[in-house]
């Protein structure tokens, strides 16, 4: 063998002992979390009620395969050990508003370079609205060079520069001459939509119509939700329409092509102000004579009529009769209309106000419906209605002061109290609770807290964000509870959960952790 | 003739055509020192020989002997590539091109608002643009059929490539309206539903049953990521794969494009420009890592014609495969259009429409020497500022 050979042949091994070191590689990256996962805690609130000291919860496959007392951690198995914790199962929002458009300020910075992923480009972090408004850098809309996205719009709410302007003076952030109580001003100062409206407005009953179709599954909505620990949640449409669009349930994580369950959720109708404020409102452009809006509700007798007559339009439709008159349901609606009635589709109804609930109440037995009530701000007062006709109800936010959102200028929250949820539960009204646009410091988990400082007891709270939800929404064969053979959504708690002095430390959606903050927990 | 440079360009391309023909057979080679291949690499198959209007064969520079009949045109150091192609372009039909009578309008067409005298087609020329698709405004959820065009116009006619298609089809807030539905995403999609089905079910309208029968092809001009996920949710429920235009947040399309496997769908992005956000011009790069066709809108006729090839620079500057880039210029943008049985590839048999660049097309400082359509030499660049006749350079 030559010395050329020898080199070359040199050449080839050393190429391929790369390339199996490569491949090595590359297998121990696709292994990164281990196929079993082990949970050991000192408390396990299953969801159902029950709680289990000093546990093990299994994870083989992205499904729970075991969950109850022990201490006992299988060989190879990976391990999140926390004596003091606890873990619950993966929150359920059952009536989350989605920001589709995020109008809040939020830096998008570019990465380093083709292999950064879009979660370390979503951790580059998001510095204070306000601070980046005040650092004058950012017009409105502006996308500048280090690519900041920034809505000068929602800056000027953030900022409240509306609070000063007098009549007739324009708004020198957004240009726009609104009053504090407009409706633009109104939905974007908690950042969510109020002012603007995702819901089709060329009708009033657009339950043909589909939340999925104006949401991005990319939101980083989603990323807020499931750092709070909320794993699931059904999308629900603004309540700008009487009778609006079908709702959606989605995964808060894991892959975008696998995270939706079903794009035909509950249709959710409307009782209150509403339905004639929200979005651009239900008065005509000026001007014009005729539009889109022309006979439109403007009042609460109107919103009833609509609904009434979208039902009654319906019956006759499916007797073969004609269905006409200005106000018509689009055709479209006709035959989702009696799917409800048949109850082969959900119906929610979003009543704040006594009158509001017992409206609903009313109208949907005229026409033999049932109906989830949502919201139900004053719902303590209906307890023995909703009892009677087991009205299941998606109640919250709670809130101890006004509630700095498009609601406070409904005027519908000026009766509300912190005690309802408990009154609910106390009556034997299934409720489930949800934080709808809230996040963060007002997210699902503090909602929990916020019950539980009302006198809820702890594992009622629970279940009303993770079993009641799931059995609403038809999900609690996949979601809800910790037990065997059920996806392995979890959140685990540095101490007691949903207590102000725990962390929440990890978020496990589908067997996969997607929120990891030990380090930072041990860290503090 | 509205514009004087035209008016030239017109004298020279008759006198061309007129001796071509009185010449009957001839042909003429164009040897250059590298040519676009249509794999989009720089091969070293820098001549081209052309007769009757068509591409006859390739050539290495060196390969081609003078022989009787046979015109020689040279050009040292030079890259001849197929005349560039720019997508979704406005370019002769400018603010003539929305109509918003209904949301759902697949009868109107693009040739029918196209004016042969706008000097944009000109300045598209003179820049290396051979052919443009030009489409309806993306007002309406269906907004009629887009049409080719070459940018070349002999005297008042357009010279049409194609004037059936693709159908547009628009999703995002360009469609809403207050007046009409839609006012929402969730309404758009209703309507283009509900006409998808109308047409499956044989009462819809003939282009869009064209559609669904595979015999028309389709582009949706998306303005958000949402969009393109309803688009494809609702096209892929009638079993069907538009080319997709999204340009803002493409980067965060790639995980889903690169899922899907060979049916994924064509994705045209741009205009891009040196202000664009960074995240926005990683967007070609990441379409076409996730094994996407990518091509380019340049934004004419109100960005400047340039812009095209700018545009496809900046991909490349920001991670797209070169090679991949000079795809979506010629060939990828030609399929897109449905003319790449003619033009966009330089291949024995296609239409000679031709542009030779000084160098690679991708870098800016290449410029365009001459432009041939069918055959034919209709502009001849002037010697750029600072170099004489005599050959001397900026230096």
């Amino acid at each position: 063998m030559s010395n050329a050979t020898v080199r070359t042949c040199g050449m080839w091994v050393a190429g391929f002992g790369a390339l199996v070191a490569i491949a090595g590689r590359a297998d121990a990256l696709q292994t990164e979390q281990p196929a079993r996962l082990v949970i050991r805690v000192g408390t396990l609130h299953i969801g159902d009620g029950r709680v289990v000291q000093n546990a093990v919860v299994v994870i083989e496959n992205g499904k729970i395969t075991a969950a109850g007392e022990g201490s006992t951690v299988p060989a190879g198995a990976g391990l999140i050990d926390l004596p003091e914790g606890s873990v619950t199962p993966g929150l359920i929002d059952a009536c989350a508003q989605i920001e589709t458009r995020d109008l809040a300020v939020t830096r998008r910075r570019s990465p380093g370079g083709p292999g950064a992923s879009e979660p370390q480009r979503r951790e580059a972090g998001q510095p204070s609205a306000l601070a980046l408004f005040f650092e004058g850098t950012h017009a409105e809309g502006s996308d500048d060079e280090d690519g900041c996205v920034c809505s000068g719009v929602a800056a000027c709410a953030l900022a409240n520069t509306h609070e000063n302007l007098g009549p007739g003076q324009i708004c020198p952030v957004c240009g726009f001459p609104a009053a504090p109580g407009s409706p633009l001003a109104r939905g974007l100062v908690s950042g969510v939509a109020g002012g603007w409206s995702e819901t089709e407005a060329s009708s009033e009953v657009v339950p043909h119509t589909r939340v999925i179709d104006s949401l991005s599954l990319r939101s980083r909505d989603f990323d807020r939700l499931v750092r709070s620990g909320v794993t699931t949640v059904f999308v629900t449409p603004d309540s700008a329409a009487v009778i609006g669009p079908q709702g959606a349930i989605v995964r808060t994580a894991g892959p975008v092509r696998d995270r939706l369950i079903s794009d035909h959720g509950a249709v959710e109708a409307t009782f209150g102000s509403d339905a004639y404020s929200v979005g651009m409102g239900n008065s005509p452009p000026f001007g014009r004579f005729v539009s889109i809006r022309t006979r439109r509700p403007n009042t609460r007798m109107g919103v009833a009529w609509v609904f009434r007559k979208a039902f009654y339009d319906a019956q006759r439709w499916k007797e073969g009769l004609p269905v006409g008159g200005a106000d018509a349901p689009p055709p479209e609606a006709l035959p989702v209309l009696q799917q409800i009635r048949e109850g082969k589709l959900g119906l929610r109804v979003q009543a704040r106000t006594q009158p509001d609930i017992l409206t609903a109440i009313r109208l949907c037995g005229e026409f033999g419906v049932g109906f989830t009530l949502v919201e139900g701000t004053e719902a303590y007062e209906c307890l023995a209605e909703l009892k009677l006709r087991a009205i299941p109800v998606i109640f919250g936010p709670i809130y101890d002061e006004a509630d700095p959102s498009p609601r406070l200028y409904s005027g519908e929250t000026d009766k509300s109290r912190l005690s309802t949820l408990r009154d609910l539960i106390e009556a034997g009204v299934p409720t489930a609770l949800t934080a709808q646009d809230l996040r963060d410091e007002d997210g699902l988990a503090r909602q929990v807290m916020y019950a539980v400082r009302a006198g809820v007891p702890l594992e009622k709270a629970v279940q009303a964000v993770t079993q009641t939800p799931a059995k609403m929404l038809g999900i609690d064969d996949q979601v809800g509870t910790i037990e065997a053979g059920k996806r392995a959504d979890l959140v685990v708690w540095t101490g007691k959960a949903f207590d102000a002095t725990s962390r929440l430390v990890v978020v496990i959606s589908g067997g996969q952790v997607v929120v990891d903050a030990r380090e930072r927990a041990a860290a503090k | 003739m509205r514009h004087p440079v035209r008016g030239i360009l017109a004298l020279i391309a008759g006198a061309v055509s007129l001796t071509a023909g009185a010449w009957g057979q001839d042909r003429t080679a164009i040897i250059c020192a590298r040519a676009v291949a249509p794999d989009g690499t720089l091969s070293d198959l820098g001549a081209v020989v052309i007769a009757g209007g068509k591409v006859e064969r390739l050539a290495k520079a060196d390969e081609i002997k003078e022989q009787a009949g046979l015109k020689i045109v040279r050009h040292e150091g030079a890259v001849i590539c197929p005349g560039l192609i720019d997508l979704c372009s406005a370019i002769g039909e400018f603010q003539n091109n929305l109509e918003r009578a209904k949301a759902v309008d697949p009868s109107v067409s693009a040739i029918d608002a196209v004016d042969p005298g706008d000097p944009a087609l000109g300045r598209a020329l003179r820049a290396g643009i051979t052919a443009v698709m030009i489409t309806p405004q993306p007002s309406n959820v269906i907004s009629g059929v887009a049409a080719t065009v070459r940018t070349w116009t002999a005297g008042p006619r357009v010279d049409a490539l194609r004037t059936d298609g693709p159908l547009v089809f628009a999703l995002g807030t360009s469609v809403f309206s207050t007046d009409r539905e839609p006012t929402s995403r969730p309404g758009a999609l209703v309507l283009l539903r509900g006409a998808l089905a109308a047409a499956r079910d044989g009462k819809g309208a003939a282009r869009v049953a064209q559609v669904l029968a595979g015999k028309l092809d389709a582009i949706v001009i998306c303005e958000a990521t949402e969009d393109v996920d309803g688009a494809l949710r609702t096209f892929g429920e009638f079993k069907l794969a538009p080319h997709i235009v999204h340009t803002a947040d493409a980067v965060e399309l790639a995980p889903d494009l690169a899922e899907r496997g060979p049916s994924r769908p064509a994705t045209i992005v741009g205009p891009y420009t040196f202000t664009s956000s960074p995240r926005t011009l990683e967007g070609a790069g990441a379409l076409e890592r996730a094994g996407a066709d990518v091509a380019f809108t340049g934004g004419t006729p109100l960005g400047e014609a340039a812009g095209l090839r700018v545009t496809a620079a900046l991909a490349v500057r920001y991670g797209m495969d070169a090679a991949a880039a000079r795809r979506g210029l010629t060939v990828g943008a030609a399929r897109v259009a449905g003319v790449e049985g003619r033009v966009g590839s330089l291949k024995p048999g296609m239409d000679a429409d031709i542009v030779v660049f000084s160098g690679d097309p991708l870098r800016l400082e290449s410029r365009v020497i001459e432009v041939y359509v069918n055959g034919v030499r209709v502009y001849t660049a002037p010697p750029p500022v600072g170099q004489d006749e005599s050959g001397g350079s900026y230096e």
